[in-house]
Order: structure tokens, then C-alpha cells, then sequence
């Protein structure tokens, strides 16, 4: 993570560049887009799944899944709203992802919130109604199950997932500029 | 290098059934009355054996149901197939749950009501002959990194099945107003 980090490229025309600098991939599917909110800087790599179409079963404009700003959705992560029962009727419930969260490949991702500077390593299962709060690190092939609360400055790891080793103070600075340094080397060839 | 010949897929579904369009259906499949199928998921039989999948049954995304065997896989009623699931049991019971990214090897035959919790593998136990099929019994949980066994008491067990009524009901409302869906007969 220095000036020296080699650049990290995609084929050009593979990746929708948006007004505010979101790049999306051409191979990711996104249904119910119009449910979608991307802060801006985003990233989502090939072969994503995000599902806006399940969205509350209330009548009117829902956001279903509301991401931040230097986010990364890595290759062939699912990201798919819980849903319950609330007085009888099923619904859906929305998705919150804060700013500087990277979740990398073959997640699948129920969660209710993620807060910012959180990383999700690689192949993580996140159950429904999952809170994790601020700086968080889940660790690779973690399963957190349902209802799980993910406090701040705190690393987790297993199946079941448990906390294994809390984070240092400085956390918050590192992920940020790690975060903004990702977005910047990722570029078309 | 010519690619093996697959015979022609043979799709029945129920014309309440709900299809994807963003689907990959191969083989002789039967989808009856009720079923959705979410887009992304993969329904294959390898020897052109019939796959049967009973009423009301979820397939999420990502999950793969394959057939491996000669003979006939059925699946039964209100099944749901979790995202990123991959089953290949010869067949499978009612009211069964197969958690996000659980996988399920061929020679196994499950009951009603089990639940594979996610990440877990079930395959069978390795003091059974070789290529003999283990029947799971009802009320069967496998959960943790070791994939163990465990049963369920059935506590909240009204309250889960109602819970996947209204799910699917729901499901039914929702997905075509955002999905291209398949013509079905």
C-alpha cells in the first residue's frame, strides 16, 4: 500500500465509468437498478449480483441497497437484501453499505448494515440482518450467521464467525487510504 | 475439438411456476405448480435423466441442482435452495433448507426437513460402502466448519413453514415486475 503498488487494469469499454467516478462492470447483473444507490468512486468488478428488485413490499420509491463512497464489490459476490416477516406480511428489508468498505470475491452478503471502513475478505458468507458497525475486519471464508452484531475495531474469523483479535486506533487511516489508493490504481488499460 | 453432443433440453414447467429468463435449465427438467427460479441459478442433468421439482420449491441465485445418476432426481414440495447452493442428491424430501454456499454430494438421499447450514458439505459417511446412497433422516442439521449432524426439535417449526409461504408469495408479486421471465405452458 505505497506510491509503488503496481496499477490494477481492465480492458477498456468493460467497465461503465458514472458521472461520480462509480465503475461498474459491464458483466455484473443488477436487477431493479433504479433501486440502487452508488455514492460515487464505487467499484464493482464482473460478475456481481446485486439485487434491487427485492425491495419492501410497501407501496412508493424504496432504496433497496444504499453504497457509499469508495466501495469495492469484488468478483462473483452476491449482495441480496434479508427479508422477514413484519405483522404477517413478508418484506424485504433495505441494505446499508457506508464508505471505504471492500468486500472481495465470492461473497454472499445478507447483511442489514456494513459500516464504513470495513473489509470482508474472500469467499465470506454474512447471514441476514448482520450488523457490522465502523472498522471491522471479517476474515477470509468467515460464516457469520443470522443476526449477528460485529462491533467496532474488531477482527472476526470461523464458521460459526467469532471474534479472534481486536484493531489498532490507527485502523481508520489505513483502510481510508487504502481504499482511495485501490480506486486510483484501478484503471483501463 | 467438437464438444460432446448434448441432447436437447426438455423443459416442462407449470404455467404458475415463475422462470428467469438469466437461467441455464439443461437436461429433461419438470418444474411444477408454483416454483420460482431466480435468475443466475443452474439446473442441469448430465445423463438426460429427468430432474422433478416438487410445488413451491425457492431456487436463489447462484445455486446448482445437478442430476449425475442415471435415474430419475425428485425433488419435493417447498424446498428452498439458498444462493450459491450445489446439490446433487438423488433425491430430496419436503420443507428442506440448503443455507447459502452448502454443498450436497450425490449418493444421498434427504428427508423432510433438514437444514444445511451455510458453508457446510454433506457427503456421505465414509464407514458406508463405497457407492452405497444414505438416507438423512427428517429433522437433520448440519452445521459448523466440521459439518456435523444434529436434530432439530422442530420448535418454530409452524412459524418457519408459514414464514416460507408468505416468502414465496411475496417472491411471486415481486419478481416479475423486474425480471424477464421464461414463457411457461
Amino acid at each position: 500500500m505505497g506510491a509503488f503498488d503496481p496499477i490494477i487494469t481492465y480492458e477498456k469499454g468493460t467497465y461503465i465509468e458514472t458521472d461520480t467516478g462509480n465503475k461498474v462492470s459491464r458483466k455484473a447483473s443488477i436487477t431493479g437498478a433504479t433501486n440502487i444507490i452508488l455514492g460515487g468512486k464505487s467499484i464493482i468488478k464482473n460478475d456481481t449480483i446485486l439485487r434491487g428488485d427485492l425491495r419492501r413490499s410497501t407501496a412508493g420509491q424504496h432504496v433497496v441497497l444504499s453504497i457509499g463512497r469508495y466501495c469495492l464489490i469484488g468478483e462473483n459476490s452476491i449482495i441480496r437484501p434479508p427479508g422477514k416477516l413484519h405483522k404477517g406480511s413478508f418484506t424485504f428489508y433495505p441494505i446499508r453499505i457506508s464508505d471505504f468498505v471492500h468486500i472481495q470475491s465470492n461473497c454472499i452478503i445478507e447483511a442489514a448494515s456494513i459500516g464504513s471502513c470495513v473489509e470482508i475478505g474472500k469467499n465470506c458468507i454474512i447471514g441476514k440482518f448482520v450488523i457490522i458497525k465502523d472498522l471491522a475486519i471479517i476474515l477470509p471464508d468467515t460464516v457469520l450467521p443470522e443476526g449477528t452484531i460485529v462491533p467496532p475495531m474488531s477482527i472476526w474469523g470461523g464458521n460459526p464467525g467469532k471474534l479472534v483479535d481486536t484493531l489498532p486506533e490507527t485502523y481508520q487511516e489505513t483502510m481510508e487510504s487504502k481504499c482511495k489508493n485501490y480506486y486510483l490504481r484501478f484503471k483501463s488499460a | 475439438m467438437s464438444r460432446t453432443q448434448v441432447p436437447p433440453s426438455k423443459i416442462t414447467a407449470h404455467s404458475t411456476s415463475i422462470i428467469c429468463q438469466d437461467t441455464d435449465l439443461r437436461g429433461d427438467i419438470t418444474i411444477s405448480e408454483g416454483v420460482i427460479v431466480h435468475p443466475k441459478s443452474t439446473i442441469l442433468s448430465l445423463n438426460n435423466a429427468p430432474i422433478i421439482i416438487g410445488k413451491n420449491c425457492i431456487i436463489e441465485e447462484g445455486s446448482i441442482i445437478v442430476n449425475r445418476n442415471q435415474e430419475m432426481m425428485r425433488i419435493g414440495d417447498n424446498n428452498r435452495f439458498m444462493v450459491g447452493c450445489r446439490i446433487e442428491a438423488n433425491s430430496i424430501g419436503n420443507w428442506n433448507t440448503f443455507q447459502p454456499r452448502s454443498v450436497v454430494s450425490s449418493n444421498i438421499i434427504i428427508s423432510d426437513n433438514c437444514t444445511i447450514s451455510a458453508g457446510t458439505t454433506l457427503i456421505p459417511s465414509p464407514t458406508i460402502q463405497e457407492g452405497a446412497i444414505e438416507t438423512i433422516p427428517s429433522y437433520t442439521v448440519v452445521y459448523g466448519s466440521n459439518s456435523e449432524k444434529r436434530k432439530w426439535d422442530g420448535t418454530g417449526e409452524l412459524s418457519e413453514k408459514n414464514l416460507r409461504e408468505k416468502h414465496i408469495e411475496y417472491l411471486r408479486e415481486i419478481i416479475p415486475k423486474y425480471n424477464r421471465l421464461r414463457p411457461t405452458t
